[in-house]
C-alpha cells in the first residue's frame, strides 16, 4: 500500500494511509517528502510550504485556511487549519471561543436558545 | 425477466414498489409511543412501531414537519397496512395518518387510547388488529421490479478518511449507474455539502435546481451563524476530528462523492418531500444521522446505503438501512452491524468499480428481501426533525 494518497494534481496536502514517524522519506506527486513530525494514520500531511492565511487544498478544492504557517512534511490538522464556513463566532467578537472550555450542548444550538452567558468554544 | 437489472418487490396500488410488507403501528403523539412498542412486540418481525417523540404542543411550522412524516410512513410503499394508535386529544389527527395510507390503497384503522379506556384494553384490541393485518399480508406475492423503480437514499455517518477515499465514492458510482438505468437517488444533511456546493450545483439540470440548492446551503449556515457559534464543535464531530478530518469543507467535498460523479441534481426537497424524479434529488435534513434517514425514508427511498468509516449502528423502522465501510479495521471490529467491506479499494486490491459492482448486487438481493445487519438487530431509529422549542 502507499504510504500517503494525493487526490487531486491541484491538492496541496496528501492523507497518510499508515502512521508517518518524522524523518521518513516517501515519494508522492513526482516529489520527495521528508515527514517533519508523526502523523497518524488517516491525517494529513503537507506536501509543500503553505503560508499563513493560504488555502489548504483537498480534492483538488479549499477545505479551509491555514492559521499558521506550514512547512512541507507537518501535520496539518485543526491546529494550523481552520474552516472558513458556518463561523459564527467570527462575527461577534464578545464570544470569541478560548481554549478548552465546552461549547454549548447541541441540543440547545438545535432548539435555537441563546444563552445570556457568551458561549465559549473548544477550538482556538 | 429481462436483462435489465432488477429484484423481486411488492408492487402497490398507482405503481410505487416496496422491498419489504410491513405492518405500521403508529402513535399520532409522544403520549401513545409505548403502547405502539407494546402492540408489536408480541408479533411477528414484520409489524414495527413507530415510536416518536413529537405529535402535540408544537408549534405551526414543526407540527407541519411531524404530520407529514408520519403521513409519508404511512403512504410508504415498504409499509403493507396501518394502525394508528391516538390518545385522543393531541395536535395530530389519526384520521388523516389513515386516510394518507388508504390513498395509498392500503389497509388502515385506528384506535384511541381515551376512548378503548386505558392502556391494557387498547393494546388488546391494538394486537388483534395488527395480528389480523399481518395475516393478510402473509402470502402477498413479490413482483419482478426493475431497478428503475428504486429511490435509493445516500447516507454517510461516523466518517473518517477512509469515507472520502473508498466507501461514498464505490456508492457514488452506484448512484451514477442507478440514474442511468432511470432510478433515483436522494442526499440530504445540507451542513454536510457545505464546502462542495459548487460541485453539485455544477450538476444542476436547469438553473432554477442549483439556485434553490445554494440558497437551502446558505440559510442552513446562516442559522448556525445567527447562534454566534463555532460549527467546529458539531461538524466536523470529535470523531471526525481524531479520524483525520480537519474541516466542514474537507467532510462536504469527501461526503459529497456519495451522490456520483456525474449524475445530474434535478430536485430540492424539503424534509421528508415526496422524491418524485429520476436523477439526483438533495433534501434539505439536517446531518444528524437518525433526522436524516428518517427524512429521507418519508421522501420515499425504499432503501437506504449508509457509509462509515468508524462503525455505526442505526437503521430505520421501514427500510433497511445498508451499511458499508472502507476501513478494514472496522469492518472487523463492527463486524454485526456491517453489510459490505469495500476495505480493499484502499490498497488499490479492488477498483472502485468492482466495489461498486458487489454493491449493486448486494442494494438488488437486500431489495428482493435479503435482511440487513440493522434488520437483524432490530436497529429500528426513528426521530423526526423539529426546529422550534415545544410549547
Amino acid at each position: 500500500m502507499k504510504p500517503a494518497l494525493m487526490i487531486s494534481d491541484r491538492d496541496n496536502v496528501a492523507t497518510a494511509l499508515e502512521t508517518l514517524e518524522p524523518g521518513r522519506s516517501i515519494e508522492i506527486g513526482g516529489r520527495t517528502i521528508v515527514v517533519r513530525e508523526s502523523i497518524p494514520s488517516g491525517h494529513k500531511l503537507a506536501l509543500i510550504a503553505i503560508a499563513e492565511g493560504g488555502a489548504v487544498l483537498k480534492y483538488g478544492s479549499a477545505i479551509g485556511t491555514a492559521t499558521a504557517a506550514i512547512s512541507a512534511g507537518m501535520h496539518v490538522h485543526t491546529h494550523n487549519l481552520a474552516s472558513s464556513r458556518g463561523r459564527g463566532d467570527l462575527e461577534l467578537p464578545s464570544v470569541r471561543p478560548e481554549p478548552g472550555v465546552r461549547l454549548a450542548e447541541p441540543a440547545d444550538e438545535k432548539n435555537g436558545f441563546v444563552r445570556a452567558e457568551p458561549v465559549r468554544g473548544t477550538h482556538e | 425477466m429481462s436483462d435489465r437489472p432488477g429484484f423481486w418487490g411488492f408492487v402497490r396500488p398507482g405503481g410505487r414498489v416496496g422491498v419489504r410488507n410491513h405492518v405500521l403501528v403508529v402513535p399520532t403523539v409522544i403520549c401513545a409511543s409505548v403502547v405502539t412498542e407494546r402492540i408489536a412486540e408480541v408479533l411477528p418481525a414484520s409489524v414495527v412501531a413507530l415510536p416518536h417523540l413529537a405529535g402535540c404542543g408544537q408549534l405551526g411550522p414543526d407540527m407541519h414537519l411531524t404530520h407529514t412524516t408520519l403521513a409519508a410512513y404511512c403512504a410508504h410503499p415498504n409499509v403493507g397496512a396501518v394502525l394508528v394508535v391516538a390518545l385522543g386529544c393531541e395536535q395530530v389527527i389519526a384520521e388523516t395518518l389513515v386516510e394518507a395510507a388508504r390513498a395509498a390503497g392500503k389497509p388502515a384503522e385506528s384506535i384511541a387510547i381515551q376512548t378503548e379506556g386505558g392502556t391494557l384494553r387498547t393494546i388488546g384490541r391494538g394486537r388483534q388488529l395488527a395480528e389480523q393485518f399481518a395475516r393478510e399480508l402473509a402470502d402477498a406475492p413479490r413482483q419482478w421490479c426493475g431497478i428503475e423503480s428504486l429511490v435509493l437514499s445516500l447516507k454517510c455517518g461516523g466518517s473518517d478518511y477512509t469515507s472520502g477515499l473508498a466507501a461514498n465514492p464505490t456508492l457514488g458510482r452506484l448512484a451514477d449507474r442507478l440514474v442511468d438505468h432511470g432510478g433515483a437517488a436522494v442526499l440530504g444533511e445540507i451542513a454536510e455539502i457545505m464546502g462542495a456546493e459548487h460541485v453539485l450545483a455544477a450538476r444542476a439540470s436547469r438553473p432554477e435546481v442549483g439556485k434553490h440548492l445554494l440558497r437551502v446551503i446558505s440559510r442552513v449556515e446562516a442559522e448556525a451563524m445567527a447562534l454566534g457559534l463555532d460549527i467546529r464543535g458539531t461538524q466536523p464531530s470529535p470523531g471526525n476530528i481524531r479520524g483525520g478530518l480537519t474541516t466542514i469543507e474537507e467532510k462536504s467535498l469527501g461526503a459529497t462523492h456519495k451522490g456520483g460523479e456525474r449524475t445530474p441534481v434535478v430536485d430540492v426537497v424539503p424534509y421528508a418531500g415526496r422524491v418524485t424524479r429520476p436523477g439526483l434529488t438533495v433534501m434539505d435534513t439536517p446531518g444528524l444521522d437518525v433526522e436524516s434517514v428518517t427524512g429521507m425514508v418519508g421522501g420515499g427511498a425504499q432503501v437506504v446505503v449508509f457509509t462509515t468509516g468508524l462503525g455505526t449502528p442505526t437503521g430505520n423502522p421501514i427500510a433497511p438501512v445498508i451499511k458499508i465501510t472502507g476501513n478494514a479495521r472496522t469492518a472487523t471490529q463492527m463486524a454485526d452491524n456491517l453489510d459490505l467491506d469495500v476495505s480493499r479499494v484502499m490498497d488499490d486490491s479492488e477498483t472502485l468499480d468492482e466495489a461498486a459492482e458487489r454493491l449493486m448486487s448486494e442494494v438488488l438481493a437486500v431489495s428482493s428481501g435479503k435482511l440487513v445487519a440493522a434488520e437483524v438487530l432490530r436497529h429500528r431509529e426513528f426521530a423526526i426533525h423539529r426546529r422550534n422549542p415545544t410549547i
